[in-house]
């Protein structure tokens, strides 16, 4: 579904990553992890066009994307919850969904209430805030709209960044307990997170970033267990969830 | 003396709608740019010069809608020209670059009609109507109106259409409107449009009253970027309140104290306005572009 292949980027003239190779098949959670400026971000935002590549290319269901800006690459079904939410602050709840599903070609009605009445399903909070300004909604509040906001486009890939910053505990169990769900309906996403246990506790495949590279990979189970990625990649701060 | 009151602020009101709808014009792209076009006094100039062209073969109001969309034509150029070069990088040159494009089209507009300012007929006879103790022309309602009307329209685009609401949200998060589809660089060409737009319609309408000719919108434009900091370059209702606020300051001065001073209290307004409320009347803090 998503190829990533010898995948450079970075800001200016010094490349942030160096030569990634990833692969999500359809229906596969895949959690990309590792310290603070591992260049996890990075990847994201090179992914979803906000960042050139400056080498190797990225392929979302057969299509190369090197080049494309960030609304195209949408348009052909990459939904990208950004690091810190990143809603439209001044606008309504219901119309953050609205616009999350801007891009799509199904614009018949029918098909957009149905995705409208699925995230609000899922997140029955938000239909209680529908007309409140996103900006004056709780950093847990916020995080759901963007993860929902996101579903309006019906994504092909989800690719999720640090979905726990910021957020309390609780929260954090409830963010993670959606992503379960999604995962379970067959959902194809990509997380990145800091918390490493709580991203490989729900993912199927996951790759480890320092420094910029991919430094291990393999199933979410086989890394969880192993004592050496946690002590030598994730600088041992697991979080613990009540 | 007291009855002269309402007459004054009649040409208070009307002056201010205008300066309003140019504060309008320059909120449109400010928020979803952090850009102005500082050329929107020759965009006036130019909007009125070819209105007064077109009126001879179209009639008066059949030009309105033209001029309309000359002005946006005019608008996407000047957004292709002078600010989408600059918009990316760190650099302010948007600055110089639309003063140059409004130098450049002043010229051109010299050429094409001379520099003599030319009357311009009103589509409305010279009857005044008693409205409230004053006697109003009906081309300051003409122009009253149609500011509002225009500026009407482009709030309810903005609140009720999806396209006005991709708007907003670039406005918002340049960034996250870019992730959910929402094409920026068309948004903010789409705004240049709108906001040169609304700088010929108002060059239109505020013709009959001054006169038409090239250098016609630089007080105006003045005006009306005082009108926009002081209402909040980021509020639509705050760029009318502070229009409406420096005509009628104005207008009372011009009458009761000297027409010598009229320029003074607008903008004493404006720096009382800065010291106590540097975002404006009406305005929020924008995030920084980083």
């Amino acid at each position: 579904m998503l190829t990533i292949e010898k995948l450079s980027a970075g800001y200016g003239r010094a490349d942030v990553i160096h030569n990634l190779d990833m692969k999500v098949h359809q229906g596969q959670l895949v959690c990309l992890i590792g310290g603070n400026g591992a260049g996890k971000t990075t990847t994201l935002r090179t992914i979803s066009g906000m960042l050139r590549p400056s080498g190797g290319r990225v392929l979302l269901d057969g299509h190369d994307l090197r080049g494309l800006p960030s609304h195209r690459v949408s348009a052909l079904g990459l939904a990208h919850v950004p690091e810190g939410r990143k809603l439209f602050g001044s606008l309504s709840v219901m119309d953050n969904l609205r616009l999350g599903a801007f891009a799509r070609k199904d614009r018949v009605r029918g098909a957009l209430s149905f995705d409208l009445d699925f995230v609000l399903e899922v997140f029955p909070l938000l239909r209680e805030r529908r007309s409140q300004q996103a900006g004056t909604l709780s950093g847990g509040e916020q995080q759901m709209l963007a993860i929902a906001r996101a579903l309006m486009a019906r994504p092909q890939v989800m690719v999720l960044d640090e979905p726990s910053l910021g957020l309390a505990p609780k929260l954090i169990a409830e963010v993670y307990a959606i992503i379960a769900r999604l995962r379970a309906e067959g959902r194809t996403m990509v997380i990145v997170e800091q918390f490493a246990n709580l991203a490989l506790a729900v993912a199927d495949h996951a790759y480890v970033m320092a420094n910029g590279c991919i430094v291990r990979e393999g199933p979410a189970r086989q890394l969880r267990d192993d004592e050496s990625v946690r002590n030598a990649y994730l600088g041992g701060h697991p979080l613990e969830l009540a | 003396m007291l009855d002269v009151l309402p007459q004054v602020l009649v040409s208070g009101i009307t002056l201010g709608t205008i300066y309003g709808l140019i504060a309008f014009g320059y909120q449109l792209t400010y928020v979803t740019s952090r850009t102005v076009n500082f050329g929107q006094g020759e965009a006036l100039a130019v909007g009125a010069l070819v209105g007064l062209s077109l009126t001879p073969m179209l009639g008066y109001w059949a030009m309105l809608p033209v001029v309309i969309v000359f002005g946006g034509l005019y608008g996407l150029v000047v957004e292709r020209i002078a600010v989408r070069p600059t918009l990316d990088s760190p650099s302010e040159g948007w600055i110089l670059a639309t003063i140059a494009f409004g130098i450049v089209a002043k010229n051109v507009s010299e050429n094409i009609w001379g520099k003599e300012d030319l009357p311009f007929p009103s589509p409305l006879p010279p009857l005044p109507i008693e409205i409230g103790g004053a006697f109003v022309m009906p081309t300051e309602l003409l122009i009253v109106g149609g500011a509002l009307l225009l500026m009407v329209a482009i709030e309810l685009f903005n609140r009720f259409t999806l396209l006005g609401r991709a708007f907003a949200a670039t406005a918002d998060e340049r960034e996250a409107a870019g992730l959910v589809g929402i094409d920026t660089e068309k948004v903010i060409s789409g705004s240049f449009a709108l906001s040169c737009a609304t700088a010929a319609c108002a060059g239109v309408l505020v013709a009959p009253v001054t006169l038409t000719g090239p250098g016609m919108g630089l007080v105006l434009a003045l005006k009306g970027f005082s009108a926009a900091i002081l209402g909040g370059l980021t509020s639509g209702l705050g760029a009318v309140v502070g229009g409406l606020l420096i005509g009628i300051a104005e207008a009372l001065t011009a009458f009761y104290i000297s027409t010598g001073y009229k320029e003074v209290p607008g903008l004493l307004i404006l720096l009382a306005a800065l010291t106590l409320k540097p975002e404006g009347l009406f305005g929020r803090v924008l995030a920084k572009k980083v």
